[in-house]
């Protein structure tokens, strides 16, 4: 059993990693709609690298989605056609006073 | 480890376009509503993830993303990458809009060795 997590996909450690990320990228800011499009990239740029960097056997797929806080909804939903035993995704939602951010992360295995 | 090859690669134009025809037969005449978007977001993504799979692929997982946002004058930026096999992994996506709500769809595709 104790190489099950180097073969499966562990949520909290990809949670965490996803949450670093965000901090680090738009933790304090408010939103700048110049500045938007750097931030989604950096904030999937950060967390692939940290991700290949735990050198599991996974490919990775990230989605990053921020939204200015107007008043307006959004509902986002993921299905997913794959081996549940080695497989697996972690969502985060996140938000400071002027911004959504959503990030998802889907892992599977090779 | 034996490692197969896809016989047929993923089509990402075939998608796109049966991407947007079940966004348009599920959303032409839908409006934003809170209650409303969150059964119809799960339903979009099994839909399209039951659509996929009678395209009979073999040897690809799916994974599906549907966001539906209210059509407010809002600013909203979305970016994915993924860490994959470009010979034989691909995407597809579209956006779908009417006056009161935009819907973004998109379906990866992961060829399993």
């Amino acid at each position: 059993m104790d190489d099950t997590n180097d073969t499966s996909f562990v949520v909290d450690e990809v949670s965490n990693v996803i949450k670093e990320s965000i901090e680090a990228t738009v933790g304090s800011q408010s939103y700048q709609q110049a500045k938007i499009n750097t931030w989604t990239s950096n904030i999937v740029e950060a967390i692939l690298n940290s991700l290949t960097k735990l050198n599991k056997p996974f490919k990775y797929i990230v989605s990053c989605v921020i939204m200015q806080k107007n008043g307006a909804g959004l509902h986002t939903a993921s299905s997913c056609f794959w081996d549940n035993t080695t497989d697996g995704s972690c969502t985060v939602r996140w938000e400071n006073k002027s911004m959504y951010a959503i990030v998802s992360v889907f892992g599977l295995s090779i | 480890m034996s490692v197969t090859s896809p016989r047929t690669i993923f089509d990402s134009q075939d998608m796109k376009r049966r991407l947007h025809e079940i966004l348009h037969e599920n959303l032409h005449d839908k409006r934003y509503d809170s209650n409303q978007c969150s059964s119809l977001s799960k339903d979009l993504a099994n839909r399209i993830k039951d659509a996929l799979k009678r395209f009979g692929y073999e040897r690809y997982k799916f994974v599906i993303q549907v966001l539906i946002c209210q059509e407010y004058n809002e600013n909203i930026q979305m970016n994915c990458r993924a860490y994959w096999d470009s010979e034989t992994d691909r995407l597809a996506q579209t956006i779908y809009m009417n006056q009161f709500l935009i819907c973004i769809a998109t379906a990866f595709a992961v060829y399993y060795y």
